[in-house]
């Protein structure tokens, strides 16, 4: 530890070397390694290159058409829920069938009675009513009823 | 080791039929100052090893584009020392980590890593170097160690003469300075 503590021994010549080594015939194999290595990566800088073309024509490809499935999707989900329906079924709608038809019936049973005994006898008292007002023989009158 | 100029191999390189044989010279005479260089940003050999090949797998790539504006040994240098910090920065994003806390992780692996020897002093000043912001620690290196002209790292390094000057100078009073300390 004395020798930190000389400052300018540091910086003497001896200390310029470095403390690192490296594994035994390190220098006399990495030419051919790199040499290798740069082939092979050339070569596979060129195949990739076409791979990765390809492969972007196909992505580009593959998009569209998954746009135009997603849309058709989309289409065919909303004319499902959006269709006018010929049979409306929910519980509101037979509701209110039921009271038009209700109304209906009601009004038709106003102006027509279906009774026949009543329909007889409203018939009877009017003809009577509209023979007498019209000053009709009486002789006529009973002769028809 | 070659014999041969960089303009040589670099002429070789540029013919077809001599290109792989030049570049496996090319990588014989720089190999081991790129390792350096690369080992003493990284530290450990296995990730230096990594480093090696990612920068000569650059120079492939690159060297049939190299103009010779600068000098090739230089160029060489430029992109070894890049993949070494982008190395560092990768492994900083890895651990989540600043990159001040990765060093100090490497500064504790100094010891017991394999491949790693020398005295204690010697690994002290490794330390104490890994202590130094990134630019000073790139100065420190090239011309502590690698004895290279200011001219030269500015040339790797793209930066100022006076710059670098500046960059040593504080560097080395911070090792002093992390010595008197400890």
């Amino acid at each position: 530890m004395n020798e930190l503590n000389n400052i300018e021994n540091i910086f003497s010549s001896a200390n310029r070397e470095l403390p690192f080594d490296v594994p035994n015939g390190y220098f006399e194999d990495l030419p051919e390694r790199i040499q290798n290595l740069c082939i092979e990566q050339q070569g596979l800088g060129t195949s990739k290159t076409g791979k990765a073309s390809f492969a972007k024509m196909l992505k580009t490809q593959l998009s569209l058409a998954g746009g135009f499935i997603a849309l058709a999707v989309i289409a065919s989900i909303g004319f499902y829920f959006l269709r006018p329906t010929s049979i409306d079924n929910t519980p509101a709608s037979k509701e209110y069938i039921q009271i038009v038809q209700k109304s209906i019936y009601n009004s038709d049973q106003i102006g027509s009675p279906t009774n026949k005994d009543s329909l007889k006898d409203n018939t009877k008292d009017e003809m009577f009513k509209h023979l007498i007002d019209d000053n009709s023989d009486f002789v006529t009158l009973m002769e028809k009823y | 080791m070659t014999h041969l100029s960089d303009k040589e191999l670099l002429e070789m390189f540029r013919c077809d039929e001599t290109k792989n044989y030049a570049f496996n010279l090319i990588v014989r005479k720089y190999q081991e100052r790129l390792y350096w260089q690369i080992r003493k940003l990284v530290i450990q050999h296995d990730d230096s090893d990594d480093v090696m090949q990612n920068t000569f797998i650059k120079v492939w790539g690159g060297l049939d584009g190299f103009r010779g504006d600068s000098q090739l040994f230089t160029w060489l240098y430029r992109i070894a020392t890049n993949e070494a910090l982008t190395f560092l920065k990768k492994k900083k994003t890895k651990f989540m980590l600043p990159l001040v806390d990765y060093e100090q992780q490497l500064a504790s692996t100094l010891e017991s890593s394999p491949h790693i020897n020398g005295t204690e002093i010697q690994l002290s000043l490794q330390k104490a170097i890994l202590t130094l912001p990134e630019k000073q620690r790139l100065v420190f290196n090239m011309k502590y160690f690698d004895e290279l002209k200011y001219d030269e790292i500015s040339e790797i390094l793209g930066t100022s003469v006076g710059a670098l000057k500046a960059s040593y100078h504080h560097a080395v009073k911070k090792i002093k300075k992390y010595f008197e300390e400890s």
